[in-house]
């Protein structure tokens, strides 16, 4: 580098760190007057069943809900916590599903505990959904839901639809993986080399942080040094500071998984790919997706790191031609929930497609 | 060069002014971004005094992204002189291993149960970090190549360059079958030290 440019890059460092040092003397102040109150979701919401350790939760004050649509059920993954779709108000993806006018019911799975390790997968789709649509349905007087599945939950939803067609109107699939062997996905390669079923019969259940060592180690520089200093740049605005903790206290509350579902989940969907190659099985039933009458939308986010796209768009190959409708987000796997762009966008394109679906009757 | 002091009693606004007079002297005495390097240490005490005054204050899920931050701007110091040497980066493939850190600690934690499942964790990650620092040293030249293209970028962009290309040759190995094996066994291992430690008591 020249002389002139080393000038050049000694005056841009100091202000570099000059300004670095303003934020961090603003954020001593923010940082105390900082309230803590992650892990709840900004909605209001009453328990109207259980099952179990399983909840069903129904929000509350939205807008009327529109008449002659059924309740709308979200399944979210058995992975970390629901309340990512409703971290603040400002952009809640179960406000948007409210304020279009649904009424909306969430499947909580609770924390399993050591003696939940023999929960499998039919326990949760058999038992536990099976069992909350079914008491939705004699609550609303209706004989079927819409169903919402997040990720895994939707993973898990489209095999229930699967499994119990008269019981789902229409099937809304968010950031869903289908394909477990598409290129790019990380996550299902690495679990491919990972003794599953020692790892259960040692510790029972799956600890949640090593599920999250997992997540961080995909992208392992964005998700510590960059994002560490883009907190610097936070530091002078309390109320991205908030949301930055809120969105941390939900990252780390992370569930154990029930150990024998976990297992089960890895060898059908990670190592079978049991979707795409027609023999998927929930304890001891085929899932047929030949047998699903609802229309299908899959949403999927153009940056997912977790889930790529490549692992959502077979779904479409795997339904009657027409019967399935692909939506792309341009963001990542949290973004499409919890971004003020996807708070906008997303809420209202599902239920746009859901009352389209209804008229289409 | 002196690091810079500020009372405890006139924090934040003594600590910022210290600051602020520090880099404006350091400015005005360097002549390269290898001085950088020189300020390193008054960065880190600097650092430190900003931690002690506000950790209590400071809500839990947001303490280890903070002294994360901290740690990554005394990176700046070592990088800015990094950019145009042949030196390596080890401080970012130690960011990657560090990940496998909860691992190292089950090892240790294990009370000395099942010796030789430890030394075969121990193995297992070492022969991952080993990996690592190999996509690490991999990576440097793609991160040279930007570098000469920027125009006296500043300490932040250095790091974002390291940062970026290292994460993209990582992304390229890691679901290689090597990397991926790699990945398997610490896991694998990490079980064995626990079974071992739980048939232990």
């Amino acid at each position: 580098m020249s002389a002139g440019g080393q000038d050049r890059a000694a005056a841009r460092a100091a202000r570099e760190m000059q300004a670095i040092s303003a934020k961090l003397a603003a954020g001593a102040t923010a940082l105390a007057g900082l309230a803590h109150d992650g892990g709840r979701g900004a909605t209001a919401k009453a328990q109207v069943h259980a099952l179990d350790g399983a909840r069903l939760y129904r929000f509350q004050g939205g807008a009327r809900p529109q008449p002659g649509l059924p309740p709308l059920l979200l399944v979210y993954a058995l992975v970390n916590r629901h309340y990512m779709l409703d971290l603040e108000a400002e952009r809640s993806f179960v406000g948007g599903l409210l304020e279009a006018g649904r009424d909306v019911y969430l499947v909580d799975w609770g924390y399993p505990g050591p003696q939940e390790a023999g929960l499998g997968l039919d326990d949760y789709v058999g038992r536990y959904l099976h069992g909350f649509v079914t008491h939705l349905c004699a609550r609303a007087g209706c004989e079927a839901v819409d169903l919402l599945g997040v990720c895994q939950g939707g993973t898990l939803s489209l095999c229930y639809a699967a499994l119990e067609p008269a019981r789902v109107r229409r099937l809304a699939l968010m950031v869903t993986p289908v394909d477990f062997h598409a290129e790019g996905f990380l996550l299902s390669r690495w679990l491919r080399y990972v003794d599953v079923e020692r790892l259960v019969a040692t510790l029972g259940n799956v600890p949640g942080s090593m599920l999250n060592q997992a997540f961080l180690a995909l992208k392992p520089l964005s998700l510590s040094g960059l994002k560490a200093l883009e907190l610097i740049e936070l530091l002078d605005n309390p109320a991205e500071l908030a949301t930055f903790a809120r969105m941390e206290h939900w990252l780390q509350d992370s569930p154990d998984q029930a150990g024998r579902a976990f297992a089960e989940f890895v060898q059908v969907f990670f190592r079978d790919n049991a979707l795409v190659r027609g023999r998927a099985r929930i304890g001891d039933r085929d899932v047929d997706l030949a047998a699903l009458s609802a229309p299908v939308l899959s949403v999927h986010a153009s940056r997912d790191h977790i889930v790529p796209p490549a692992a959502t768009a077979p779904l479409a190959g795997l339904l009657r031609p027409g019967q399935c409708t692909a939506c792309a987000f341009d963001g990542g796997h949290i973004g499409v929930f919890a971004s003020r762009r996807a708070r906008r966008q997303v809420p209202g394109l599902v239920c746009e497609w859901l009352a389209a679906a209804a008229r289409d009757r | 060069m002196a690091p810079p002091q500020s009372a405890s009693t006139d924090f934040p606004q003594g600590w910022l002014r210290a600051q602020q007079q520090f880099w404006d002297g350091w400015a005005a005495g360097a002549t390269g971004t290898e001085s950088l390097a020189e300020a390193g240490p008054a960065w880190s005490e600097a650092c430190e005094q900003w931690w002690r005054q506000v950790q209590a204050s400071v809500p839990p899920p947001l303490a280890p992204h903070l002294q994360a931050a901290l740690r990554h701007t005394q990176l700046f110091m070592t990088l800015a002189g990094v950019g145009s040497h042949a030196a390596g980066a080890p401080d970012l493939g130690e960011t990657l291993s560090q990940l496998y850190a909860d691992t190292l600690q089950a090892a240790a934690d294990a009370h000395g149960a099942g010796a030789e499942e430890q030394r075969a964790l121990q193995a297992a990650c070492a022969a991952l970090s080993a990996a690592v620092a190999q996509i690490v040293t991999e990576a440097l030249g793609a991160v040279r190549e930007r570098l000469a293209r920027e125009d006296a970028p500043s300490p932040r962009a250095v790091f974002a360059i390291y940062a970026e290309e290292i994460e993209a040759c990582y992304l390229e190995r890691a679901g290689s079958d090597a990397f991926c094996a790699l990945v398997g066994d610490v896991v694998n291992a990490q079980v064995a030290v626990l079974a071992a430690a739980r048939n232990a008591t």
